[in-house]
């Protein structure tokens, strides 16, 4: 900092500067006081506008009664030396002849006001800066040297903001969107700041158009998994896998609610409509304080507030989906909403036959949004979002053999009430109320053989839901450009109810157990700290979690500490190092590796503990002229009490004991990522590679030695190319490439022990659910995991038109072909798992491979206007 | 009414259209001699033997019987007490070896197994203490729509030991020959029908049954509603399973067991449930066998054949090969519903 200012001791000793002055009003600006001292005291002021803002406001404290003190007042802090020389006073700039001052406001798109994210604020010339919250706040000290700053942001035109600013208010600053022959660029500006490193990845939503689609379904969470180190499970599947992972440790937050289930469609799809989604964040590691609650990563989701200045809409249509967006003013300039559909028409393009031999399925989503400007400095927003998948199998489907009728439901609704508020120039404060419940319904009809002619009728309906309140607030200190404060907390109150089943049957003698229910309380603090010293070359950013969760028979509590430190070589390239301790308060117990809505959330009892993650990571960035990015990651990760069952829940049933079927153990992941990102020019592209291992090790699984984690994939490969023929013609291409996943094959199989002792029999549905019969073997497993699927890698090649750019209705025709080379990729592999046999019947045993998709167009329309 | 594997199997089957067959991959390694026996107090050694398969290209689950082997029950220093013999019967799905030495509780046996060109096998097991049970009265009733047959009783393990329970109830099928004597020759009814519809109003035939019981049993199904049973690591308490299973350290258990009732009396219009007896087993096992059934019961249930479940590992005690040993002192209970 260069504030110097004289010191009022030696001011009084002046005679000019000690002469009686008493302003008439104790507030307005720099000029109107330097004018009331000379005319009322006849003293002439000398001064140069070059370095002293004149129109900035200030307020005296009505205390000053002399000139000097006045004076003093007015240029606290801002490095102006007052001194008086032959009867006149003059105001001098310090000895490092810079002075500074703050310039605060919000970024927001132009033409609809919606709040920018991530936009970079800088000065050209020393390229120190700071980039726009998730609000589109930013605060800034400048020097008086500056005579403009730069306004960037990856999907708007750059505006270059005069200074001083016009007058001392919040300087707002309004960017037009970027034209379309401009691409899209990740990453990329002068004005990175600490938030911007190897471990975090910020998309535009625009992003998610640039590249082809499974079905032209453009998704959030696939389009993430272009970068290192975040794969999924199974081919083309919106599970998100962050640094060797489970899928329930990414914390989602979708406006900052957070989201339990995230996928549609048995996790093909996410949830997350990208028509209503503004902005995606990812943090892989160095993760800010403020976050909380996950191991392994954040999604931090920011819906559209919707046009302050005129209604537009949207709407697409393909052979599977539709989806609508209209948003727009309620009252110009002061109330905007934004409200998106989204539907699966499987269920109402393909007739009754469809339905009948396949099962009726349907999915949709709604998202809402309402943003009030109270004033200047406050903001109301509410969101809502509700998501809903339905799925009926009959058993007498001609298609499918099944003995049972099947009825799917799940479904989220979020609700988030958001006050933003400007307290003063460098604090930034905001409070949300949030709601999220999760709700999944399984029923089953089933008729089980009693005898050759007696059966019983079984009508079941399981239920499993979360539910959350919870209120939080962050503020944002910035005391000045190299030196940032970030504090607040947050309480929830969780409701967990995580299966709860009922039964037309009598229950006869069986003990009849209430479904278990948890309620329990979670409090969370932080405190961050973000410091440059060395002229910014160095960057360190230590912060402090704490978290507890109280509920009735236990008490935990958690202490995170978090630490980055960023050493800048120079503008373009950085090493970065990072230290996160993390906790995780609730689980997710599952089985299959797909994205099941079945798979139950528990919280941490009594009998077990929060799962807790260490991770460690370095990290080294270069950019060339904004065109190119280079980054290398390597990461090491401990996990300890992380959860997993031994045996297969029954999810539906409350005499399940589900805290005797979990059992803890650790987790080691490890790896290093490689990412090389062309972001300007007609030619785009990602190469990413990322080279990985994750075990496990529990005490009573595989003999208490370690194993490769069910999601362990050595090599992931992705390569996104985009060319821009011309403004309106873009065609694109993708190739993924992700290693096999680990499966336990016996190596050997022996007699079964009931086939060897002549012992038969399966009454009461016992064995296998798709057959009554059962095998005469025993799988032998000399180790867990060792065996691995065929590769998952396929080519989508993609095009985009866009017609009408110049008229009020445009049109937008997407098209393209998912795995162009008509790759067959393990969706499930099955060693004679679904066979038909007898007990008694020797036939030969296979492996059976079964895919999802082979080669698949996709066409969409888009009408905008 | 494990809807997660149905889960899965849906998917499957909805990907039936998809599917492709993969060959297995060269295996490696060595079959093994695979052993089972249940060395229970108070009765002979019985050993079932055979061969596990190598999972490579070709494998079928087709398994050969062992008639070579060289089966020894030794004392616990070693030392042999008889060699087991193979009496074939055509019945067998494993060889089994035979002895003639009444087993002693509270000691523990070796058993040694050999079979020419393979690793051979040793195994031992300490055969429990006596187990007392009090059977304090039966019931017909219905758990969950089911008809159960309750049974309320107390075990009583051996002070100061960890008693290691199983529960569980066969049906054993039974052949019932029927004869007439006529004029001093005996014929059976069923070969002969036409003789004794014309003869067995007369004076002087005489009518007999013969029973045989078979080396073939009906699996009933178990149940229990105690949540301190271990089936509780299992699945739910509303579930069926093989054997329920207690770990009990000095005192008296006291619990009810449920067994299926449907296939207790055979219905000769349904072949659902043989002709036979039921048998109802309270066993007090060695933690070694006892370890191996909690598996196994997992196994059965879910064998992780496939790539969405992960596959669980069976405990086992035979050193050199596969199976299990397991020592037992049991008290059986047998119940006749059916005519025999």
């Amino acid at each position: 900092m260069l504030l110097h200012w004289l010191p009022l001791s030696a001011q009084q000793a002046d005679s000019i500067l000690a002469r009686h002055f008493k302003p008439a009003r104790q507030q307005g600006t720099v000029l109107h006081y330097i004018q009331e001292i000379t005319q009322q005291t006849g003293i002439p002021v000398s001064y140069s506008s070059n370095f002293i803002h004149l129109n900035r406001k200030v307020q005296l404290t009505g205390t000053e009664t002399t000139t000097g003190e006045v004076l003093n007042t007015i240029f606290q802090g801002t490095g102006i030396e007052i001194a008086s020389v032959n009867g006149k006073i003059f105001l001098l700039r310090d000895i490092s002849g810079t002075q500074y001052y703050t310039i605060s406001g919000f970024v927001k798109e132009k033409n609809s006001d919606e709040a920018i994210i991530g936009a970079s604020i800088y000065d050209p010339v020393t390229r120190k800066g700071t980039i726009s919250n998730a609000y589109g706040f930013y605060t800034l000290q400048v020097p008086d040297t500056c005579s403009q700053i730069v306004f960037s942001h990856v999907a708007y035109e750059t505006v270059l903001q005069p200074l001083p600013p016009p007058d001392d208010g919040q300087l707002d600053i309004y960017m037009g969107v970027r034209h379309s022959l401009q691409p899209v660029v990740i990453n990329a500006s002068a004005g990175d700041t600490v938030l911007l490193h190897g471990g975090y990845i910020n998309m535009p939503v625009s992003y998610l158009n640039s590249y082809p689609a499974l079905l032209g379904e453009k998704d959030v969470l696939k389009s993430l998994q272009f970068y290192p180190g975040a794969g999924s499970s199974l081919e083309s599947s919106s599970n998100l896998l962050i640094r060797g992972g489970g899928a329930d440790q990414n914390l989602y937050l979708l406006d900052g609610v957070p989201i339990y289930h995230t996928g549609h469609l048995f996790g093909l799809f996410s949830i997350f409509n990208g028509d209503a989604v503004k902005d995606v964040s990812l943090y892989k590691d160095a993760f800010p304080a403020r976050y909380a609650g996950r191991l392994s990563s954040v999604v931090d989701i920011r819906t559209k507030d919707g046009d302050m200045k005129e209604w537009h809409g949207k709407a697409t249509v393909s052979p599977v989906s539709g989806s609508a967006l209209l948003e727009g003013p309620i009252i110009k300039d002061r109330t905007s909403m934004s409200l998106s559909l989204r539907r699966s028409l499987v269920d109402v393009l393909y007739g009754k036959n469809f339905l009948r031999d396949y099962g009726k399925y349907y999915l949709y989503d709604i998202n809402g949004k309402v943003n009030h400007i109270l004033n200047e400095k406050n903001r109301l927003y509410f969101s809502f979002y509700k998501g809903q998948d339905r799925m009926n199998i009959a058993s007498d489907n001609p298609v499918i053999l099944l003995f049972d009728d099947y009825n799917f439901a799940w479904s989220n609704v979020t609700a988030a009430l958001k006050w933003t508020s400007v307290v003063n120039p460098r604090l930034f404060t905001n409070t949300t109320l949030t709601y999220s419940r999760f709700h999944n319904t399984f029923s089953q009809n089933s008729l089980i053989p009693l005898s050759f002619s007696d059966s019983l009728f079984v009508k079941g309906v399981g239920v499993s839901r979360v539910r959350d309140i919870a209120i939080n607030n962050e503020t944002e200190y910035t005391l000045n450009n190299t030196h940032k404060l970030s504090f607040g907390g947050g309480y929830t109150y969780h409701n967990f109810a995580p299966t709860s089943y009922r039964t037309n049957i009598s229950a006869g003698e069986a003990v009849k157990r209430d479904a278990p229910k948890y309620y329990m309380s979670e409090i969370n603090l932080y405190a961050e700290d973000q410091i440059s010293l060395f002229d910014e070359h160095l960057i360190i950013r230590p912060g402090l979690h704490f978290g507890s969760l109280v509920q009735k028979g236990s008490v935990y509590t958690s202490t995170q500490p978090r630490m980055l430190i960023r050493w800048k070589f120079s503008r373009d390239q950085y090493l970065e190092a990072s230290y996160a301790a993390m906790a995780q308060f609730i689980h997710q117990l599952s089985t299959p590796v797909i994205n099941l809505p079945t798979d139950l959330w528990v919280p941490s009892t009594d009998v077990i503990k929060p799962e807790r993650s260490y991770s460690y990571s370095l990290a080294y960035e270069k950019k060339w002229q904004n065109d190119w990015r280079l980054s290398i990651d390597g990461y090491y990760k401990l996990l300890s009490d992380i959860v997993t069952t031994n045996t297969v829940l029954n999810i539906f049933d409350n005499s399940d004991l589900w805290e005797k079927k979990v059992i803890a153990g650790k987790g080691y992941n490890y790896g290093a990522e490689f990412l090389l990102e062309k972001t300007k020019g007609r030619f785009t592209g990602i190469f990413a590679y990322t080279l990985s291992w994750a075990w496990r090790q529990f005490d009573r699984v595989n003999g208490g030695r370690r194993y490769p984690y069910k999601e362990d994939r050595r090599h992931n490969l992705s390569m996104a190319l985009k060319y821009q023929l011309s403004p309106v013609w873009s065609v694109s291409a993708t190739w993924k490439f992700a290693s096999g996943a680990p499966f336990t094959m016996p190596q050997q199989i022996f007699p079964d022990l009931d086939w060897a002792k002549n012992i038969n029999g399966y009454l009461d549905e016992r064995y296998s659910p798709f057959s009554t019969y059962q095998v005469n073997y025993l799988p032998f497993f000399t180790g867990l995991n060792k065996y691995r699927l065929r590769p998952v890698h396929h080519l989508d090649l993609g095009t985009t038109v866009q017609l009408g750019t110049k008229t009020k209705f445009r049109h937008t025709i997407n098209a393209g072909v998912y795995n162009i080379y008509n790759r067959s990729n393990p969706f499930i592999v099955s060693f004679d798992q679904f066979s038909y046999f007898n007990f008694d019947a020797v036939y030969p045993l296979q492996l059976y491979q079964y895919s999802i998709f082979r080669t698949l167009p996709y066409l969409s329309y888009t009408f905008k206007f | 009414m494990m809807r997660l594997i149905k889960y899965t199997a849906i998917i499957a089957l909805l990907l039936a259209g998809c599917e492709t067959e993969l060959p297995v991959p060269p295996g490696n390694g060595q079959p093994r001699v695979v052993v089972y026996s249940e060395l229970t107090a108070g009765e002979m050694p019985q050993l079932r033997i055979g061969k596990s398969k190598l999972v490579t290209t070709g494998v079928d689950n087709g398994f050969e019987l062992v008639p070579n082997a060289n089966v020894q029950l030794l004392n616990q220093d070693g030392t042999l007490i008889e060699t087991l013999s193979n009496v074939p019967d055509p019945g067998d799905r494993m060889s089994v070896y035979s002895g003639k030495t009444k087993l002693q509780s509270l000691k523990t046996y070796r058993v040694k197994v050999e079979v020419p060109d393979m690793k051979p096998v040793t195994a031992s097991a300490g055969i429990p203490g006596n187990c007392r049970v009090e059977l304090t009265d039966t019931l017909r009733t219905t758990l969950n729509g089911r008809p159960v047959l309750r049974f309320n009783l107390t075990v009583f393990g051996q002070p100061g030991v960890r008693t290691y329970i199983v529960m569980e109830a066969l049906k054993q099928s039974a052949l019932v020959d029927s004869f007439f004597t006529y004029n001093g020759v005996r014929y059976n009814i069923a070969a002969n029908e036409d003789l004794y519809e014309s003869v067995k109003g007369q004076p002087g035939v005489v009518i007999s049954k013969d029973t045989t019981f078979l080396n073939d049993y009906l699996r009933i199904p178990c149940y229990t509603q105690d949540e301190n049973a271990d089936n509780n690591q299992i699945g739910g308490l509303n579930e069926n399973y093989n054997s329920i299973l207690f770990n009990q350290q000095g005192k008296p258990l006291t619990t009810n067991l449920y067994i299926n009732a449907t296939a207790l009396s055979s219905n000769q219009i349904e072949a659902i449930a043989p002709k036979g007896r039921v048998l109802v087993y309270i066993k007090s096992v060695t933690k070694e066998y006892y370890d191996f059934l909690l598996t196994y019961e997992k196994v059965k249930r879910n064998p992780g054949l496939n790539s969405l479940i992960q596959a669980v590992q069976l405990r086992n005690n035979t050193v050199g090969g596969l199976g299990i040993v397991g020592g037992n002192n049991q008290v059986v209970y047998k119940l006749y519903y059916d005519d025999l």
